[in-house]
């Protein structure tokens, strides 16, 4: 027979029934997040494949390359808090979690910042060719962080709300890896913008 | 929550009472806050840029803000924005018919939003191919005062069919239905992005449909540049209205995924899934690899107008967009038909009672089919590249047909020497199958390029596709709708018209589609109102032969409303099928399965290879069998 009675199998049950349930829950919520920020990089990869069709390797002699290096650095740098934020989560530390995910928010807003300066101060047209695809690419990025950031918030809001437990936290998990997210395509966007 | 059968009745909750029309206030409240956001959006970007009358970005700032304000009015408001920062879900799911009108995290019901929008849009893409057919009765304008009012219609039509009806009939519609129930699951791993997921689907529609308005779209479905840059503004819904579409099917996908990989029941291992459950796999994997690429094209495209920026300008790379878009747009026909050959593998052993054949090859055919997809795109594009893209492009595009014939011979191997049920389902899979065989065949030639010079642009091209998707999705689509029909509705349909009615639309179906390949060897030209007078008379006959497919296709869809208001009650299994759907009641209750099943065969074997399922009882299950096979159903 294709369907068993339920209850009728020579497993045993679980110790703990619904800690059991509540891991299998978080872990196909990290399957599922992992799976949706793989496709989030396809836009990535067609738009860095993109900027070699349309302009070659090379880049103006305008890009603030200093600029870029300092913001890549700090990027890199958040990378700690917020595997501290996520660490402090599964103790159960919620005062530490809203530290971190705030000192996270905050080195994102002086990237933002810094992505600002560059376009206002810069000397790039949008019609030429690697104008026209480092504005676009860096713009979709810019979104990310701007993404990133209010999942960030959303951490905060909901530890100061008191909706996470020991068990339940994938809200700061999704903060995590989607800042992870962020600062990846930051580097290969540095990378291929202004190293190549 | 309880156990409920589909209810049309009108909710009478104290909730629903107090509020203004209703079950059907967060549908009024979403066209309010989407207006005000359209308003907001337009308002805003005229005044920063200091202009007198709409412009272009302001246009495409009203219709973003839009969205945002649609997507928070149907419910994305108290069910997403309130919880996600700290606040509690106060979303009133709905009761009854209600919950179809509003944000609605269960899947079944998510499902049925997206089979009848996806319903509701290919009637009305059908329609707007009604009148382009009226249009090429004669050779010269007669209905359309303006080759752009033409255009503009075959532009919507293709663009709303391709995006919006048959990459959303299955895959949204019977995916998101079946595949939580195939798989003994409760639901998808996130309920609320199913929800909201499907509130996309309008603001899409509405763009596309609405660019006349704004003055149109010549380029068709396939948006090129140049063209896309300079012409008439409607272009701006078009790239719009496509993201919109893309950004729904992505997160879709994105819980067709993960659903797969983390909720099937015990006993359900990979080498039991089931073929429906293989098919959605490799197109959620598809639609989470391509559809970012071409929503990036759309963005660059639409740069293009706005900044403008010189992506695919005379200055930038023209092809380049080529080369994005069919980078998408191979693997997109992929996903439209991969999950019809699911269902045709699903359909065919119930009906012929006999085992799968070959399960792991179609399986081996999906997966390398889904892999060669993003190898062929050239091959629409022959006639615009470089020749020595010619000879690998040919390659891959013949060699994915063998992949295919995996899948055929799963299909061959099951119906031979079967004792065949043929009712409507199967009919119409069968259909199905000889259809999307001639498209198919026609596609091995058109791989040929020197057959494709003369074929690009023709409407030969045209017969080819639309034998591929009208024969290979959408007939597999009302098979599908026959087929779940009894499990959807716990009603059954009336067979004899559903046979009548199948048949029609096949006739009616091979006769306008057959002699499109006849007018394309003779030299019609696609995308035209003006042409040569000598192909009249066939253009007529074609003419003709679709205003009878066209209610046809509506009277085969009326046969399933009419079951649903009027049906006989139908059994729990009618058809004696073995997966886990079939396990449940008619309609399923919310959680599904009153208690969570445990798999301990395959779902495929009959016969000696799997002996008939000792059907367990469980709450309110109804006896018979419909359609009982006459003797012994077949062996290995």
């Amino acid at each position: 027979m294709t369907v068993q009675e339920p209850g009728a199998t020579t497993a045993t049950p679980p110790a703990n029934p619904s800690i059991e349930v509540a891991e299998e829950r978080e872990q196909s919520y990290r399957g599922g997040l992992v799976i949706f920020l793989i496709s989030e990089s396809m836009f990535f990869v067609s738009l860095l494949a993109t900027r070699f069709v349309l302009a070659g390797d090379g880049h103006p002699a305008q890009l603030d390359q200093v600029l870029a290096a300092v913001l890549t650095i700090l990027m890199l740098l958040s990378l700690f808090p917020a595997t501290l934020m996520q660490r402090a989560a599964q103790h159960a530390n919620w005062d530490a979690v809203r530290t971190w995910a705030a000192t996270t928010l905050g080195a994102g807003l002086v990237v933002l910042a810094g992505v600002v300066w560059e376009w206002a101060t810069g000397d790039i047209s949008a019609q030429s060719r690697f104008g026209g695809i480092y504005y676009l690419t860096v713009a979709m990025h810019t979104l990310h962080i701007l993404i990133g950031l209010l999942l960030l918030v959303a951490v905060i809001a909901r530890v100061r709300s008191g909706k996470f437990t020991r068990t339940s936290h994938f809200g700061v998990e999704a903060g995590q890896l989607f800042w992870y997210l962020v600062v990846g395509l930051w580097v290969a966007v540095w990378a291929v913008l202004y190293l190549v | 929550m309880t156990s409920e059968q589909v209810d049309l009745s009108p909710s009478t909750t104290p909730q629903t009472q107090r509020t203004p029309l209703g079950g059907l206030w967060p549908l009024l409240r979403a066209f309010l806050w989407g207006l005000i956001g359209v308003a907001i959006g337009i308002g805003v970007t005229v005044l920063i840029q200091d202009a007198h009358h709409l412009t272009e970005l302001s246009l495409v700032m009203g219709y973003a803000a839009g969205l945002v304000g649609w997507l928070l009015g149907i419910g994305g408001y108290e069910a997403g924005l309130k919880p996600f920062f700290g606040g509690d879900n106060t979303w009133n799911e709905g009761h009854g018919g209600a919950r179809y009108f509003r944000f609605n995290s269960d899947h079944k019901v998510v499902g049925i939003q997206y089979f009848v929008t996806a319903a509701g849009t290919f009637m009305l893409a059908g329609l707007l191919a009604m009148l382009m057919r009226w249009e090429l009765a004669t050779p010269d304008l007669n209905l359309f005062n303006t080759n752009l009012d033409y255009n503009t219609t075959f532009s919507i039509h293709g663009t709303l069919m391709l995006f919006a009806v048959s990459v959303v009939g299955i895959v949204g519609g019977f995916g998101n239905y079946f595949v939580p129930l195939m798989l003994g699951a409760d639901d998808m791993v996130f309920p609320r992005v199913n929800a909201i997921s499907y509130w996309f689907v309008f603001p899409g529609i509405a763009a596309i449909a609405a660019s006349p308005l704004i003055g149109g779209f010549q380029t068709g479905w396939t948006g090129y540049a140049p063209l896309s840059a300079v012409d008439a503004p409607g272009q701006l819904y078009y790239f719009v209205g496509v993201m919109t579409l893309g950004l729904s099917s992505i997160l879709t996908a994105v819980n067709v995924v993960a659903t797969i990989l983390y909720k099937r029941a015990p006993g359900l291992s990979w080498g039991r899934l089931p073929i429906f459950c293989w098919s959605m796999l490799v197109t959620a994997a598809l639609n989470l690899l391509w559809v970012p690429v071409v929503a990036t094209a759309m963005l660059m495209g639409l740069l293009d107008r706005l900044v403008p920026t010189n992506f695919f300008s005379p200055d930038g790379i023209p092809l380049l967009w080529q080369d994005l878009f069919w980078i998408f747009g191979h693997p997109e026909v992929y996903i439209i038909i991969l999950a019809a050959w699911g269902l045709w593998l699903e359909v065919i052993p119930v009906m012929a009672r006999k085992t799968l054949f070959g399960y792991r090859w179609a399986v081996a055919g999906f997966i390398f089919v889904g892999l060669l997809s993003g190898l062929v795109w050239t091959h629409h594009m022959f006639v615009a590249v470089d020749t020595n893209r010619w000879i690998p492009f040919m390659s891959t595009t013949e060699i994915i047909s063998i992949p295919t014939g995996f899948m055929f011979l799963a299909t061959v191997g099951t119906l031979w020497q079967a004792r065949i049920r043929l009712n409507t389902p199967m009919l119409l899979t069968l259909m199905s199958v000889l259809c999307f065989l001639v498209g198919g065949v026609t596609g091995v030639l058109l791989a040929d390029v020197p057959a494709d010079t003369y074929f690009n642009d023709n409407y030969f091209v045209v017969a080819h596709f639309h034998y591929t998707i009208i024969g290979g999705m959408v007939i597999t689509w009302f098979a599908g709708a026959y087929y779940w029909f009894p499990k959807i509705t716990g009603k059954m349909y009336n067979e004899r018209a559903g046979k009548i009615l199948s048949w029609i639309v096949f006739v009616a179906f091979n006769a306008t589609f057959l002699q499109m390949f006849v007018v394309g060897l003779n030299g019609m030209n696609r995308r035209i109102a003006i042409y040569p007078s000598y192909l009249q008379g066939e253009n007529l006959a074609i003419s003709i032969s679709a205003f009878v497919l066209g209610p046809a296709f509506v009277g085969l869809a009326l046969n399933l409303v009419v079951g649903a208001i009027r049906g006989k009650p139908a059994p729990d299994n009618p058809w004696g099928g073995k997966t886990l759907e079939w396990e449940t009641t008619s309609p399923p209750p919310h959680e599904n399965f009153s208690s969570p099943p445990v798999v301990t065969t395959d779902f495929y074997g009959y016969g000696e290879a799997g002996p008939e399922p000792e059907i367990l009882p469980f709450p309110g299950r109804r006896e018979e069998r419909v359609n009982e096979p006459v003797g012994r159903g077949g062996e290995r």
